[in-house]
């Protein structure tokens, strides 16, 4: 598959809680090898469509496409090893399990798995160093670590199961500056090494900075699609966002 | 929070701690072979506890589903034996595995419905499918003999109950630690800890949590089959006894549900505690058992083993050394 063409398709998706409409005929493309940012206000449906495309919820209407096969619907853990992986916003560790084993996890279960577990361990470690998790914090369990170590750990197993595009949730959410630096760097690193990235975002400036085009949602429905420059000028986004101010992507 | 994960680190420890439990096992080859009465007895019923505690563990204790009804299994067992040797003239020993292949096939049946159901759901549902099948061993009068029960042929079997029990007890212990250390003791901490984060990272939970439940469910089933020629009479409520769950749930509970060792200390310690308070108190020995669960469940939530293990490492942080963990 040659990079550009579209990996991941939303389609018309609609997804309702009750009475609430939480997506409302959505679709956009997500291009291979992109990093494509995904943002909008608080509650305006960004989570809901992560976990309806892994597989967490079925939608009312419309459709997902991976590669232009149809998964709507499909079992999570289908999803999964179909070559989706993501990352929860709050994080969601298996929390009595060492660090080391949450990886774990998604090395022997996720696309890439494989029946030896000795390899599945070493393929884990390595992960661990690749998001830059602290050595001595290996065999600490999940439920101890901190939020930047957590956030850490999330990227670290999703990318365990060897996706070809990973949904992050808010990886930079409650981090501060510093830390955000250093996850921002991380995600460019994992779509440098040849993944499609879809990473969803608050914080405006890194956003700006990290994605080469913007979906943005209000509301549950899309307002607007393009390059960060673009969004930032967009008057619809700028009301979505109710005075908040966005940064432009600095030169 | 209590280290129950499959800590790498500790995996040496857990080797050595297994064969010290191989080597027990082994020695209690011997006492049949100089005594005959009571103490065999005795440990004979220890090591079914035991068997039926460890089973309950490995999908209760490993997968957090837990299961209340788990005394059905014991029931489908016993009855599957009752039936086969009064009805179709079966060895007993054959019959002993058909009864887990029977709650086997029974709890793969059972477990695509009562699995999908979660928490304190599952619990009580389980318990509710147990008590069913009591009521429909009490009314299929042609097969299971009714409120009258089945009496099997004489054996004065104690021996062969012992060792039977003994190798079931070996067998399901063995089993539980093949599993953690597999790729489905993964699977099932990870159900634990969090399912629907388990299916995100490409488990299949439905799968891994009936294979666990089977796979307890067949060595519960043996340990009945087992209990049911031994004592060559069984009845709905002798077979279908929620007070074995409630001995299955304690002896983890108190050892260290999740672990290998837990069940097997906890059943050993629990069993004879049963035997001595019901000897000395007949009445309120329930009432003990009960008030035992809700102190462990308060004091030691994570169980013994991990209290040893504690112990132990600060023994050796202010000098004392103890040449092998527990
Ligand atoms: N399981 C659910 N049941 C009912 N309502 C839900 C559920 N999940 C989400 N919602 C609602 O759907 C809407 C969209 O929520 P969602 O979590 O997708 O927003 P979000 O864009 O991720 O917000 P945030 O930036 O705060 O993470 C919200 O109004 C939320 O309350
Ligand atoms: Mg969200």
């Amino acid at each position: 598959m040659a990079l550009g063409e579209v990996h991941l398709r939303i389609e018309n998706v609609t997804k309702r809680f009750g009475g609430l409409v939480a997506l409302k005929d959505v679709s956009f493309a997500l291009n291979k090898g992109e990093l494509l940012g995904l943002i909008g206000p608080n509650g305006s449906g960004k989570t809901t469509l992560i976990n309806v495309i892994t597989g967490i919820y079925r939608p009312d209407g419309g459709r997902v496409l991976l590669n232009g096969g149809e998964i709507t619907g499909l079992k999570p853990y289908k999803i999964c090893r179909m070559g989706i992986g993501r990352t929860y916003q709050i994080p969601r560790l298996f929390s009595a399990m060492t660090a080391l084993d949450n990886v774990v996890v998604g090395a022997i279960f996720g696309k890439g798995r494989k029946a030896d577990l000795g390899e599945m361990r070493r393929k884990a470690a390595e992960l661990l160093d690749f998001v830059d998790f602290p050595k001595l914090r290996r065999e600490e369990l999940a439920g101890k670590l901190t939020l930047m170590e957590s956030k850490k750990l999330e990227l670290a197993r999703a990318l365990a199961t060897d996706p070809e595009i990973l949904l992050a949730d808010e990886p930079l959410g409650g981090l501060n500056p510093v830390e955000i630096d250093e996850a921002v760097e991380l995600i460019r690193k994992i779509r440098d090494s040849g993944k499609t990235v879809l990473i969803i975002e608050h914080v405006m400036r890194a956003i700006m900075k990290l994605a080469e085009r913007i979906v943005v949602l209000s509301h549950g429905a899309k307002i607007a699609e393009g390059e960060p420059r673009e969004i930032a000028n967009d008057e619809k986004v700028i009301e979505a966002y109710l005075g908040e101010r966005i940064y432009a992507p600095s030169q | 929070m209590p280290k129950l994960g499959l800590a790498v680190g500790r995996e040496g420890a857990m080797k050595r701690s297994l064969m010290l439990i191989a080597l027990a096992l082994t020695l209690f080859l011997i006492p049949p072979i100089v005594e005959k009465g009571y103490y065999i007895n005795l440990l004979a019923i220890i090591f079914m506890y035991t068997a039926l505690a460890q089973s309950w563990n490995i999908i209760s204790g490993y997968s957090g589903y837990w299961s209340f009804g788990h005394y059905m299994f014991f029931g489908i067992g016993a009855y599957a034996v009752g039936i086969l040797v009064t009805k179709l003239s079966f060895d007993a020993y054959l019959a002993s595995v058909l009864g887990g292949l029977a709650s086997f096939l029974a709890a793969v049946f059972l477990g695509l419905i009562l699995l999908r159901i979660k928490g304190p759901y599952f619990a009580i549902s389980s318990l509710v499918m147990a008590e069913i099948l009591k009521v429909i061993a009490i009314n299929e009068e042609w097969l299971t003999g009714g409120g009258n029960g089945l009496i099997l042929p004489p054996r004065y079997a104690l021996r062969e109950f012992y060792y039977a029990i003994l190798l079931t007890l070996l067998a399901v212990t063995a089993i539980a630690y093949a599993i953690k250390r597999s790729s489905m003791g993964y699977a099932l901490f990870a159900i634990r800890d969090d399912e629907t984060a388990a299916e995100t990272y490409g488990i299949n939970s439905t799968k891994y949590k009936i294979l666990a439940f089977a796979i307890s469910a067949f060595f519960a089933g043996v340990a009945g089959g087992c209990f049911a020629w031994f004592v060559t009479y069984i009845d709905p409520y002798s077979a279908f006894d929620s007070t074995l769950a409630l001995m299955m749930i304690v002896s983890a509970v108190f050892g260290g549900i999740g672990t290998v060792m837990g069940p097997i200390i906890g059943g050993f310690v629990f069993t004879l505690l049963m035997e001595v308070l019901w000897v000395s108190f007949p009445y309120v020995y329930l009432i003990i058992l009960g008030a035992s669960l809700i102190l462990v469940m308060r004091f030691i939530p994570d169980g013994i083993v991990e209290r040893l293990v504690q112990i132990v490492q600060l023994m050796g942080k202010v000098g004392i050394k103890i040449p092998a963990r527990i």
